[in-house]
């Protein structure tokens, strides 16, 4: 299957060399944590995944051919 | 005429009550641009010697920039400054809502006040109409109920600030309230309000601002909102706003917890983002132009009470939720109601009630002395702390000075938890393991403040050596590793430029650092509104010359100022935090030593931190090189 995954700039403010957006084909299912690891992103830098839009828990299951966004370190107000 | 700008400065002398307008300089605005230039750039060259923050010769400065009020993103932000009650140095705040494009509509980027009304006022602006009314039924009376109170006797059309009790007291984390929950929190900005006898400013403008292409502009701020909005963080992040990081604040161990005892707690998941949706949201709610409304104004329901509130947002959480141990969403937004009515900032109040909870636990504070037994996790304790500081009744004449200059009375070694730097209060990061927000906190110009310069995300990165899986504080027991102390420095000065480069534009940053907004825009936005182009290059060197002139302005008003004012508390540099991701880490004082050595290297500064004559000049600040022989810092303490 295809991931398509959005960097969020936070993120790439901080891991150098991370694409705004990483095409990936999968063989098996994964969960963001785990996609995250794979394409080079430190879990503990992600404040929230989507997937398709919706926000979910990195230890969720990416659906097949799916559109994830992964979202970085943010300050409070 | 200049573009993009009101043009005018507003000056009002409530002593005399004296009202000038002046044409807005030129200079001022191309090597200052707005906002919190405005503000750093008039306490220099207009603070006399020596002054008391809380006397009726410090100033009192609102200001705008020039993207403030105009059809973009967010710009409605406001920027205050003041010499700080609570630092006794370079002061500057903030706010969202509508002040700031009304002041501008009604003809001014600028407002500075000097003296002291003879009675309790308000100050009303309206278009080329400057009045000072009395105020007495308003005096002793809620910031939130002052609110309510004008809007019905002026009308909507009104943009209003108020103060509350605290800052009629003086109280030094004193907060501006304004649009019924955005507040001008830190440095103590409501005290000098109150301390100027002004309860309240009332602005309505029904003017325009010139700008240089308003078609360009039409089609650009266009662009930038469906830019805005096209972004997914929009839908990710908007919903929760600011709390929606606390789950990962206490993830990574960074959570402030129990008066910063420890940085992570496990009862986070009870005031987190998602809390405030499922317990107090009623609607979202948004400031001046803003597509992404990150307000949360819901209603509380405690046993103290059921108010109405905006907000928690994740400062609050963290410094009156666990930083006290309060676990319930509920009870931390009846706190914020509470401090948003008395008029004192949240986040200070939040370390000062945490620190006399500890005090009382340690037997350094009474039961006597304040009032009543007092615990960590339970309301009705910060509820009367609150009430006392804000009267300064009790307790709250120790608590009301903040929390070094109550540490420092109160003595027997409580200065050693007593969380601040220069005497401001610190906001909702802890940072044992994060040593580049720790320098951070240590150097930004205002005190222990995060929106000038926040690099937890670098700190994390630094944390490990490779990609790898942490998953810490979710039953594993494993927890970070010590994160580098070396070569933090050229990353919080990259950060302490850009982020404050919006409080210069009067634009809010959350577009760009929360959403990607791509800060590139901004060039394109300040051309088509001013006429005149600045590359993101040369605005970032706008914001690193305001950076040395805050500097130089500490410099200058506080006796004995350098190296030792930039020290974190002992507690941060002594004790490794007791459990959670960081368990076993702290930052020596030795390591703070490096981190300010590379620190003031990179920043053209002497060893003691002090900017030196060559690197102001370099800057284009010769006129503040040339008084630095005259400066307190040179002073002995």
């Amino acid at each position: 299957m295809t991931l398509t995954i959005q960097v969020a700039h936070s993120i790439r403010s901080v891991v150098n060399d991370l694409p705004k957006t990483i095409i990936v084909e999968c063989t098996e299912s994964k969960t963001l944590r785990q996609l995250a690891v794979d394409v080079g992103i430190p879990p503990i830098l992600i404040v929230f995944g989507m997937i398709n839009g919706v926000k979910k828990d990195l230890n969720d299951i990416i659906a097949a051919n799916a559109e994830v966004h992964f979202f970085g370190t943010m300050s409070g107000g | 005429m200049l573009k993009g700008y009101a043009g005018r400065i507003l000056r009002v002398d409530l002593t005399n009550e004296k009202i000038v307008r002046q044409s807005l300089p030129a200079k001022m605005a191309q090597n200052f641009i707005g906002g919190r230039g405005f503000v750093a750039k008039t306490l220099f060259d207009e603070l006399p010697p020596d002054v008391d923050p809380l006397g009726p010769d410090n100033i009192f400065i609102a200001a705008s920039g020039p993207l403030s009020g105009q059809f973009l993103p967010a710009s409605g932000k406001t920027h205050f400054g003041c010499k700080s009650p609570a630092t006794g140095g370079y002061g500057d705040s903030n706010l969202g809502g509508h002040f700031g494009p009304a002041l501008k509509y009604a003809g001014y980027d600028m407002m500075v006040l000097n003296g002291r009304a003879a009675l309790p006022s308000v100050l009303v602006i309206e278009d080329e109409t400057v009045s000072i009314r009395p105020a007495r039924n308003l005096w002793g009376m809620g910031s939130l109920s002052s609110e309510t109170r004008l809007k019905e006797e002026m009308g909507e059309d009104f943009q209003i600030l108020t103060i509350g009790p605290a800052g009629e007291n003086r109280v030094a984390f004193a907060c501006i309230t304004h649009d019924f929950g955005r507040q001008a929190g830190r440095v103590g900005i409501g005290a000098v309000m109150g301390s100027k006898n002004i309860k309240a400013i009332a602005v309505k403008g029904t003017g325009s601002i010139p700008v240089n292409d308003p078609k360009a502009l039409l089609e650009e701020g266009k662009r930038a909102y469906r830019n805005v909005r096209a972004k997914p963080g929009f839908t990710g992040w908007t919903p929760e706003g600011t709390a929606g990081i606390t789950d990962w604040v206490a993830r990574v161990g960074a959570l402030p917890t129990r008066n910063f005892q420890t940085s992570y707690w496990d009862q986070h998941a009870k005031i987190n983002g998602a809390a405030i949706l499922r317990e107090l949201k009623i609607t979202d709610k948004g400031c001046y132009c803003c597509p992404t409304p990150c307000g949360k104004y819901g209603r509380a329901k405690t046993g103290l009470g059921h108010v109405y509130v905006e907000g928690p947002e994740f400062e609050t959480i963290s410094l009156l939720g666990s930083n006290c141990l309060i676990d319930d969403i509920s009870e931390v937004a009846y706190a914020n109601y509470v401090c948003d009515e008395l008029g004192l900032d949240t986040i200070s109040a939040g370390v000062v009630c945490s620190w006399a909870i500890e005090c009382f636990e340690k037997g350094l504070l009474s039961r006597e002395a304040i009032g009543k037994d007092v615990q960590f996790g339970d309301l009705e304790s910060v509820v009367h702390l609150l009430e006392c500081i804000a009267r300064r009744e009790g307790v709250g004449e120790l608590l009301a000075d903040g929390v070094k200059t109550a540490a420092q009375k109160l003595g027997h070694g409580s200065e050693a938890f007593a969380i601040h730097v220069k005497g401001l209060e610190w906001s909702g990061y802890e940072c044992r393991n994060a040593p580049g927000m720790m320098l951070a906190y240590m150097t930004s110009d205002v005190g222990a403040h995060h929106a000038r310069a926040w690099v937890l995300g670098h700190d994390l990165a630094g944390s490990s050596a490779s990609v790898h899986d942490l998953i810490v504080s979710e039953g594993t027991g494993e927890h970070l590793p010590k994160s580098k102390v070396t070569g933090r420095a050229a990353k919080v000065i990259e950060s302490q430029h850009l982020r404050p480069l919006f409080d210069l534009l009067g634009i809010c940053r959350l577009q760009f650092m929360e959403l990607g907004f791509e800060v590139e825009n901004y060039e394109r936005l300040y051309e088509v509104v001013t006429g005149k182009r600045m590359t993101l290059e040369q605005m970032l060197s706008v914001s690193e010359r305001v950076w040395q002139l805050t500097r130089s302005v500490s410099a200058r008003e506080i006796p004995g100022f350098g190296r030792s004012w930039d020290y974190p508390p002992e507690r941060l540099m002594n004790d490794p935090v007791p459990d959670g991701p960081n368990r076993g880490h702290c930052i020596s004082r030795r390591e703070v030593d490096i981190l300010l050595d590379e620190y003031y290297a990179l920043r053209g500064w002497d060893a003691n931190g002090i900017p030196k004559a060559e690197t102001l000049i370099s800057m284009g600040l010769a006129d503040v090189a040339e008084t630095i022989s005259q400066w307190a810092c040179h002073e002995t303490t």
